[in-house]
């Protein structure tokens, strides 16, 4: 019995922080953008922290919402975005890799379903090392820049500031 | 003043002058598109605005509705100011961005903005006007909706059509705003 308890209270722990766990991979802050119908491309973003000593790679992603999940991300040179598919995504012992507006991105085709705001759905992703994590990505607005509870990591968003330095000095030159 | 100072202060100098992608004569030009509400439009239907001219294509995901928002917060931290701006999106997609498929996108981002398309050739006129540059990307899987590389900055163009300034995709709405108030408290 104090065993099944401890467990429902992982259960719900984990529930309401919103983080999914396997291992030591850790998938947070999961949303998705809100569409218009179900024709055009869909889009999520999460962070993925790895607190193991070793490093994992994210292999791929799956949803009963899209047909395909594919990691793209947007680059842009002399002033011209492109999105190219992302390949596997590599994730440093230690470290964490986010996927937000305007770089990393979760693309989200031939859907099933239009994604309304307000709502969630699931998302498995595999990882090398740690396999399946599901996680519950809530959906945003359409003009969202961030998950709809506010979690938006900004204190941790060195990373990604570096990253867009890098995409305007390549534009200046 | 020494070196370092002076030279200090010609890098601040260029960049509060902000870099220029092309010679600034170059950018911007007449066009005639249609807005999403059905009007047929061309540059000299906003008069005595200032034009904030971003191009892009409803179908795209990440970057797009991105810019939009910044779009739509520049206008919100205008305030007043914003009333001597219209805001352009102007597709580069014409073959799916109806300008009824506008109309439907278009509000979920500022009720000020306004999205404009036209014929493959309209498009193409306007987006070398402003040195825009667009291509259908290939596509990952048969089937899929196909996808547009292009130009993502946004052109701040004067009310006689001259080009002031352009904002490259990053910069917060905050930003754009603040410089935008520059240029406004100038005229």
């Amino acid at each position: 019995m104090r065993l099944i308890v401890a467990l429902l209270a992982i259960v719900i722990t984990f529930t309401l922080t919103g983080v999914a766990l396997a291992g030591d991979i850790k998938v947070k802050h999961a949303w998705a953008r809100a569409s218009i119908g179900t024709e055009r491309p869909g889009v999520a973003y999460f962070m993925i922290y790895n607190d193991g000593a070793e490093s994992d790679r994210l292999l791929g992603a799956k949803t009963p919402v899209a047909e395909r999940a594919m990691v793209h991300e947007s680059l842009m040179k002399n002033g011209v975005m492109k999105m190219r598919p992302a390949g596997d995504i590599e994730i440093a012992p230690g470290g964490k890799v986010m996927l937000e507006p305007g770089g990393l991105h979760l693309m989200l085709t031939f859907r099933q379903k239009k994604l309304v705001e307000g709502e969630s759905f699931p998302l498995t992703l595999t990882f090398e090392q740690a396999g399946e994590v599901t996680v519950d990505v809530k959906i945003a607005g359409m003009a969202a820049k961030m998950a709809p509870n506010g979690h938006h990591e900004h204190h941790e968003n060195h990373g990604q500031q570096e990253h867009h330095q890098e995409k305007h000095q390549e534009h200046h030159e | 003043m020494s070196i370092a100072r002076f030279a200090a202060a010609l890098v601040l100098a260029l960049l509060l002058a902000g870099p220029a992608p092309a010679r600034a004569a170059d950018i911007g030009g007449p066009f005639t598109l249609t807005d999403h509400h059905g009007n047929a439009v061309t540059e000299a239907s906003y008069p005595g605005k200032y034009l904030l001219v971003f191009f892009g294509y409803t179908y795209c995901p990440d970057v797009c509705p991105t810019e939009l928002l910044v779009l739509g917060q520049t206008l919100d931290f205008l305030g007043e100011d914003a009333a001597r701006i219209q805001a352009l999106f102007i597709s580069v997609d014409p073959e799916r961005d109806t300008p009824a498929a506008l109309a439907e996108y278009m509000p979920n981002f500022h009720p000020a903005l306004i999205g404009l398309t036209g014929t493959p050739e309209q498009v193409a006129k306007a987006a070398k006007a402003y040195r825009v540059f667009f291509r259908k990307s290939p596509k990952a899987a048969e089937g899929e909706a196909y996808l547009v590389d292009h130009t993502s900055l946004v052109y701040l163009m004067d009310p006689e059509g001259e080009f002031v300034s352009h904002f490259v995709f990053g910069q917060g709405g905050e930003t754009v705003a603040r410089t935008i108030a520059k240029v406004l408290a100038r005229d």
